[in-house]
């Protein structure tokens, strides 16, 4: 009878798990279709307003199979190639150091044959939270060394995204180090100091670079007279027009002809203003979903590795969505990140439904790596106390 | 790591991460519903143009309903914007010239230095490049205009007489129009003054909202048509008045100056 209801358990907790990838696979559709909608209503005024949308619906078709795929093939796979594939999105990035093409001033996409283009630093940011994790959890504690080494990983991600100059997909990276950090337990003294210098070298790139530096200024200040305060302004009157429920005009006009970039960089505030603080919050709800969602799976995924992969992979997203957000509302100085899933880019599509399947594949796995650290609760009282043989 | 250790630590960043995004949906809360008018009325002041449509001046005929006085369309080519710098005013001269040396003045730039507003002489601001264009022009340089933004198309109604040959003192005694700042023709003396509200028309209204180059965002445009002005049939033909006959007493310019018929 005990072991009747022990077989029980797990097919219980099964099912509960089978719930949750669905869920976060609706919720992704829905980021998706609403991006294109917001996609489609950014470019409305140009001379095609269905291409963007319509390739964006085709990445987020390509994207749907990829989030499948990816999540059929073993975590085993994943965990043991991640130095491999850190390695080759450390090449890539070299790569679009020397042969990219340069968009808005950055040099941020190898191009393909058929009007492709690629931006290898979305494909980085998986492997790199990958091996991030894999390295992680190496050991049971994160010690100074471990720390130094993970430190010494990511500055090295850094620093070739930094020529670029990547700023915003820098600060998604330097986001998943802290999320991964965080998540472990480890010498809080080595992640303060980390901290630190990931600090001081984001003051010295600020320093070193004249926009990022009128950016913070205009962030302090948004009446001032610079292009970036001026920027500022426009996020303010953008999110003013989209009112309780949308534009009166019933298109985001605003963003369109007064923010950088509506259908990428500034995608939230165009949302905002066609769709009112009501489309905002759905979208925001959204991401804390996917945010709560995969802490849940997260909770209940087997292997150690796989867990905190898991965890990372929807934080990051969640923490790139926020910042995107954040930028859009006025909450924090102009980065250039991109909201995932809603705005335009296949490459960014994709790379967080590759991202979101490998976390489905590492939920999926039924055989911890180290049982013996796998115990639930401290349930059972010390072997010796309940061995008939002392 | 113990998986309630790992429970403890990720509700805490989640947590963390769940208070950032009720903070940037107050924020967006902030802009989009509590101060949406302070900043739609910011955001219009800047973005949203009236422009006042010049009615087309009502002709002067004679008795026989030949128009003597006519108000006609022309096209010019201008430079618009002052640049507030000298040296930006010196770059773009060169540029111009460069590019447009047929229709450009040749003026140093010391003697424009001190030129104050509008200078019609001169070579920066508000400057008449090129004078009634052709239609084939304006298709040119409305073209050229999206890309310079130097110099834009400006049309500009004037009176024109119609019919050759006129006594000079007739047409003295028809009088002067001069355009005011919305370029309406405005009667200045003789006839056209004093018959000015019969002529003159009622301007329209455009509302229109420019994009952050300062172009026309054209779904936007709304307003109010103009109303043309109307025509004054003077009591005389053109052979009369090539016959040397004066207007009649009690009109403007006539042996009696008197009111309005």
């Amino acid at each position: 009878m005990a072991e009747n209801d022990k077989n029980q358990v797990p097919a219980a907790g099964r099912k509960k798990r089978d719930l949750l990838p669905l869920l976060v696979f609706l919720l992704l559709l829905c980021g998706g279709l609403l991006g294109c909608l917001s996609i489609y209503n950014a470019r409305i005024a140009g001379e095609a307003p269905l291409y963007f949308a319509l390739r964006q619906l085709g990445w987020l078709g390509a994207g749907s199979l990829l989030f499948v795929l990816s999540s059929l093939v073993p975590f085993r796979f994943y965990r043991r190639s991640a130095p491999f594939l850190a390695l080759l999105s450390a090449l890539l990035l070299v790569a679009v150091l020397l042969f990219g093409s340069r968009v808005n001033g950055m040099r941020g996409w190898l191009v393909l044959p058929g009007n492709l283009s690629f931006q290898p630093s979305e494909l980085a940011k998986v492997f790199f939270l990958l091996a991030l994790t894999v390295f992680a959890t190496k050991r049971k504690k994160i010690g100074t060394g471990g720390f130094f080494l993970m430190l010494c990983f990511t500055f090295f991600f850094l620093f070739l995204l930094m020529r670029e100059p990547d700023f915003g997909s820098a600060v998604v990276f330097f986001g998943a180090f802290l999320i991964v950090a965080a998540s472990r337990e480890g010498s809080m003294k080595a992640f303060l100091l980390a901290l630190a210098a990931l600090f001081v070298c984001a003051l010295a790139f600020i320093f070193r670079h004249d926009y990022a530096f009128m950016r913070i200024l205009a962030f302090f200040d948004p009446d001032g007279a610079g292009v970036s305060s001026w920027h500022m302004r426009q996020f303010q009157y953008t999110l003013a027009h989209g009112g309780l429920t949308g534009s009166e005009a019933g298109t985001a006009l605003w963003a369109r002809n007064y923010l950088p970039l509506p259908h990428t960089d500034s995608l939230f505030a165009s949302l905002v203003e066609l769709t009112g603080f009501a489309g905002s919050t759905l979208v925001i709800l959204i991401f804390a979903g996917l945010g709560i969602a995969f802490t849940l799976i997260s909770w209940k995924t087997k292997g150690e590795c796989g867990r905190l992969y898991v965890f990372c992979a929807g934080m990051l997203c969640f923490f790139q969505a926020l910042l995107h957000i954040s930028v859009n509302c006025v909450l924090l100085p102009a980065t250039g990140v991109t909201l995932p899933m809603l705005s335009y880019g296949g490459s960014s599509l994709l790379s967080v439904m590759l991202s979101f399947g490998i976390a489905l594949s590492a939920a999926a796995e039924q055989e911890p790596e180290d049982p013996a650290e796998e115990d639930e609760e401290p349930s059972c009282p010390p072997a010796e106390e309940v061995s008939p043989h002392p | 790591m113990k998986i309630v250790r790992f429970r403890q630590r990720t509700f805490l960043i989640l947590s963390f991460l769940l208070f950032w995004a009720f903070l940037a949906a107050c924020h967006v809360f902030y802009y989009s519903v509590w101060k949406k008018e302070k900043y739609r009325a910011e955001s219009r002041k800047l973005g949203w143009k009236t422009y006042r449509v010049p009615p087309m001046r009502g002709a002067i005929r004679d008795k026989n309903n030949v128009p003597i006085l006519i108000t006609r369309l022309r096209y010019d080519l201008v430079l618009t914007r002052v640049h507030p710098s000298l040296e930006a005013r010196k770059r773009r001269r060169a540029r111009l010239k460069e590019r447009y040396p047929s229709f450009l003045f040749q003026l140093p730039p010391e003697a424009v230095r001190n030129v104050p507003g509008i200078n019609p002489e001169g070579l920066y601001c508000g400057m008449i490049l090129k004078k009634d264009l052709s239609a084939d022009e304006v298709v040119y340089y409305a073209g050229k205009e999206k890309k310079e933004r130097d110099f834009t198309v400006k049309a500009v109604f004037f009176r024109e007489t119609a019919v050759p040959g006129l006594p000079e003192t007739f047409l003295m005694s028809l009088g002067k129009t001069v355009p005011d700042e919305n370029g309406i023709l405005r009667g200045e003396s003789g006839l056209e003054k004093e018959y000015d509200a019969l002529l003159r028309g009622a301007p329209g209204r455009v509302n229109v909202m420019l994009d952050k180059y300062g172009f026309w965002v054209t779904e936007t445009i709304g307003g109010t048509q103009a109303v043309n002005g109307k025509d004054l049939r003077l009591p005389l033909s053109v052979e009369e008045i090539r016959q040397g006959k004066t207007l009649p007493a009690g009109m403007p310019g006539g042996g009696n100056h008197g009111g309005k018929r």
